[in-house]
């Protein structure tokens, strides 16, 4: 392996690991929704906890980049009438996925302790 | 929520300026969600913001042609001038053309020489970076620049003036939309997950 490649996966993998706030939100919504988590439920969870409006497309934009990364993957169901015969794409959180998901909380809930202004505990 | 369906404008704007792969997806989903009960206005707002996401998404997904138009906007431009320049330290060579209006094909033919320079560069950029052919967009390229440009030119420019006034973010636009247009399927990131 070369000088460039070993950067090249360094910078691979650090981008693999870096979720966005939106981006962790929708994987968080996948695991939760198991085997029922496509568009509509996605959204649907993250209005609940966000009180506001969320739009379609940006969780698609989110999926996309979140599969691009691999940490999830997706296939399509049967088509359905009241979708107009179109299937329904199902996500999945794959190992990889819950793997950056628990690094990333363990990096959230220390870096939280930190600020004790804000209700964390300095250990 | 109306009994008809959604907006018939709305379902055009989705299949055509939204992003390819996600397109049924996100119409099946509307489409659901609509006859739960959401209403006309939270549809159009869906497809409104799905829209703007498809046009930033394909702009993301063009980013080399775009940079490359603008770049090959200037010695386009450049040539241009100069062309023009030579023309008139020479006037004595328009004082003999016998028919005027074939000057406006030979200025034609100079920028239409430029944006297949062009075309053919980019195309060799494509094949040297992507190690791929680019001959099923070269020949598509090379009718759709000129003709972009003939369209621009003449509600900005003007058929024969552009070489006359003075330069102005107007007269790029023809070199840049019709060298955008010409190159504009050749697709650099291969990687790209929305197409």
């Amino acid at each position: 392996m070369t000088r460039l490649d070993i950067f090249h996966k360094m910078e691979y993998m650090a981008e693999k690991s870096c979720l966005g706030e939106f981006e962790l939100m929708v994987i968080l919504s996948v695991i939760s929704l198991a085997d029922g988590a496509y568009g509509v439920p996605i959204a649907r969870q993250i209005e609940k906890h966000r009180e506001h409006e969320v739009s379609l497309s940006s969780v698609y934009a989110a999926l996309d980049r979140l599969e691009g990364k691999g940490l999830v993957r997706s296939e399509l169901g049967d088509a359905t009438p009241e979708r107009g015969g179109r299937a329904k794409r199902y996500y999945q959180v794959t190992a990889s996925g819950l793997r950056v998901i628990q690094q990333t909380r363990q990096t959230l809930t220390a870096l939280w302790r930190d600020v004790p202004e804000l209700g964390g505990v300095r250990l | 929520m109306r009994k008809s369906g959604p907006p018939r404008l709305a379902i055009w704007m989705l299949r055509h300026l939204y992003v390819p792969l996600h397109r049924d997806d996100l119409t099946g989903d509307l489409l659901e969600e609509i006859q739960s009960g959401r209403s006309t206005g939270w549809y159009w707002r869906q497809v409104l913001r799905a829209t703007l996401d498809g046009l930033l998404q394909q702009t993301w997904n063009h980013r080399f042609a775009l940079a490359f138009a603008l770049l090959w906007t200037v010695p386009a431009r450049t040539l241009w001038f100069f062309v023009f320049g030579f023309l008139g330290r020479h006037s004595e060579i328009l004082g003999r053309i016998r028919y005027p209006d074939s000057l406006f094909f030979a200025i034609q033919l100079v920028v239409w020489l430029l944006l297949w320079a062009g075309v053919a560069v980019y195309a060799l950029l494509f094949f040297l970076i992507r190690r791929s052919s680019p001959l099923q967009w070269l020949g598509r390229g090379f009718w759709v620049g000129p003709l972009v440009f003939m369209l621009v030119s003449f509600p900005t420019i003007g058929m024969a003036a552009p070489l006359m006034a003075g330069d102005s973010l107007l007269r790029l636009a023809p070199y840049f939309l019709s060298t955008l247009a010409a190159v504009w399927p050749m697709r650099f990131p291969s990687d790209a997950v929305s197409t």
